[in-house]
């Protein structure tokens, strides 16, 4: 963790930085007019940070698991005496921690420069409203029909992206040559595959369903909680298929050149 | 006699390329055991497949009774060819992390071995020289209380002088009991230190035994029947 957090920290100081800016700026031209280009240079610059931030984590995570498993680094790593399956929890705990801690400072940004006094009042006196409106209309509520399983999904699909990842270069681990390329084509293959079952899937379901027969909004948003657990139940699923494949050649197929 | 490791048909390809070919050994514990061959003979190859870095095609590998898994590398203290520390790291985080993972590693050990090379502890790898960083390596892996030591090449890349102090370290930081496994083709300045000898042949076995025996048989150093062996 203290080695990944050595580049991450500074790249999501710089982000935190940038938000207090931004918020400075906010608050000078409610007093002030700023001439426009300085408000579109700094949004601008603040997006394209933003985009740069979720990209580089990703990039360095993904390297960074390479590097310390499958490169020079992977001598030390596959001589320590623990089992492959605790390295690679402890690389994926710290790269979830990480793409989490990136996703709630993205988050936390973007509403700090977005809210204001205003509409933080109204949303707090709204909320309870909303969330008991929510209830009676479709007889669940909004924390634990809507919020709990997106937060359940979100945490499934990041883990699942991040062992898809970890799968792809240890099936790029196993050749003599072109690691790296046959990890980006396996990434690309696998993807393909899972594409050809979800398509063939949802098209042998939907006709089957009350889906295509006109459903109103309201009997969307009802059913969404059953959507949203089937998405974790398959993202969970994946997460299981990735992760003994990738323990499997970890233990059977390890082949550091 | 105790074995340390042992060997059956054990094969490795890479691709069409066949670097190890059916090996069968024994090696003693107890000894300080010399694998010597030519670049490309398969020494390494044999070394990460000991390690469990590699996977061999067929054949099985056992380490004092056990095939390379968490149970080997409790008890094999092993030194690669190349670095494989990061080079941000300090030499006392290194030595930390060394603590933290080997329940046999001695700091003590290492910080004596340390501070006779006037290596500075809070000193970042990237700053130190490639001879220093071997040292440092080297300084981790003979403070382990192993059973058995791998050292890929250890005198490969050093100064004859660096080379003195190496292999001082070794013979003077080791527990008779246990045994050293050291891979090299510069035999002359090993030759002293070895008990026996496995020479390495394009992937086979093509000698071993006890050194003073080899000697004394063949009338010649080992450093003379590996230039005949191994003549081109």
């Amino acid at each position: 963790m203290a080695a990944v957090s050595r580049y991450l920290l500074p790249l999501h100081g710089v982000l935190i930085l940038l938000t207090l800016v931004g918020r400075l700026l906010v608050s000078v031209t409610k007093t002030t007019a700023l001439p426009r280009y300085v408000s579109t240079t700094c949004l601008i610059i603040y997006t394209l940070y933003i985009i740069f931030v979720a990209c580089a984590t990703i990039i360095y995570l993904i390297s960074y698991f390479y590097k310390t498993m499958y490169g020079l680094e992977g001598y030390l790593t596959f001589t320590l005496p623990a089992k492959p399956w605790q390295l690679l929890a402890s690389k994926t705990i710290s790269a979830v921690l990480w793409e989490l801690i990136d996703g709630v400072l993205v988050v936390l940004s973007i509403i700090t420069l977005v809210m204001t006094k205003e509409v933080w009042t109204a949303a707090i006196n709204e909320l309870p409203d909303i969330f008991s409106r929510f209830q009676e209309t479709y007889g669940f509520g909004l924390g634990t029909g809507i919020i709990l399983p997106m937060v359940f999904c979100a945490l499934a699909s990041l883990t699942q992206g991040m062992l898809f990842f970890y799968l792809c270069l240890s099936i790029g681990q196993l050749s003599n040559k072109h690691r790296v390329a046959i990890a980006v084509g396996a990434f690309f293959g696998i993807n393909i595959i899972l594409q050809i079952i979800s398509t063939t899937m949802v098209f042998s379901i939907l006709p089957n369903s009350s889906y295509l027969y006109g459903r109103s909004g309201i009997e969307e948003l009802a059913s969404l909680p059953r959507f949203l657990w089937t998405g974790f139940g398959v993202s969970v699923l994946l997460c299981v298929v990735f992760w003994l494949i990738t323990n499997y050649i970890m233990n059977r197929k390890l082949n550091l050149l | 006699m105790d074995m340390i490791l042992q060997c059956r048909g054990l094969t490795k390809r890479y691709d069409k390329l066949t670097a190890l070919d059916n090996i069968n050994l024994d090696l003693p514990a107890g000894h300080i055991i010399g694998l010597l061959g030519p670049n490309g003979s398969g020494k390494t190859t044999f070394i990460k497949l000991v390690n469990g870095l590699l996977s061999p095609n067929s054949g099985d590998i056992k380490i004092g009774g056990f095939a390379p898994g968490v149970e080997t590398k409790r008890i094999i203290s092993y030194l690669p060819e190349q670095s494989y520390l990061n080079d941000w790291m300090k030499v006392q985080d290194i030595v930390d992390l060394f603590a933290d993972f080997y329940d046999d590693f001695s700091k003590e050990r290492a910080y004596d071995m340390i501070q006779r090379l006037q290596i500075p502890p809070e000193a970042k790898l990237k700053t130190l020289s490639k001879g220093t960083k071997e040292k440092v390596q080297l300084i981790l892996v003979m403070s382990r209380q192993a059973r058995l030591y791998i050292l890929d090449e250890p005198i490969g890349g050093v100064d004859p002088a660096a080379r003195d102090y190496i292999l001082n370290t070794i013979i003077s930081n080791y527990d008779p009991s246990a045994s050293i496994l050291i891979s090299t083709h510069l035999i002359s300045d090993i030759e002293n230190v070895l008990d026996y000898v496995v020479f390495l042949r394009y992937g086979q076995v093509c000698m071993t035994g006890e050194v003073d025996e080899i000697r004394s048989r063949e009338g010649k150093s080992i450093d003379s029947i590996f230039r005949e062996v191994f003549k081109c």
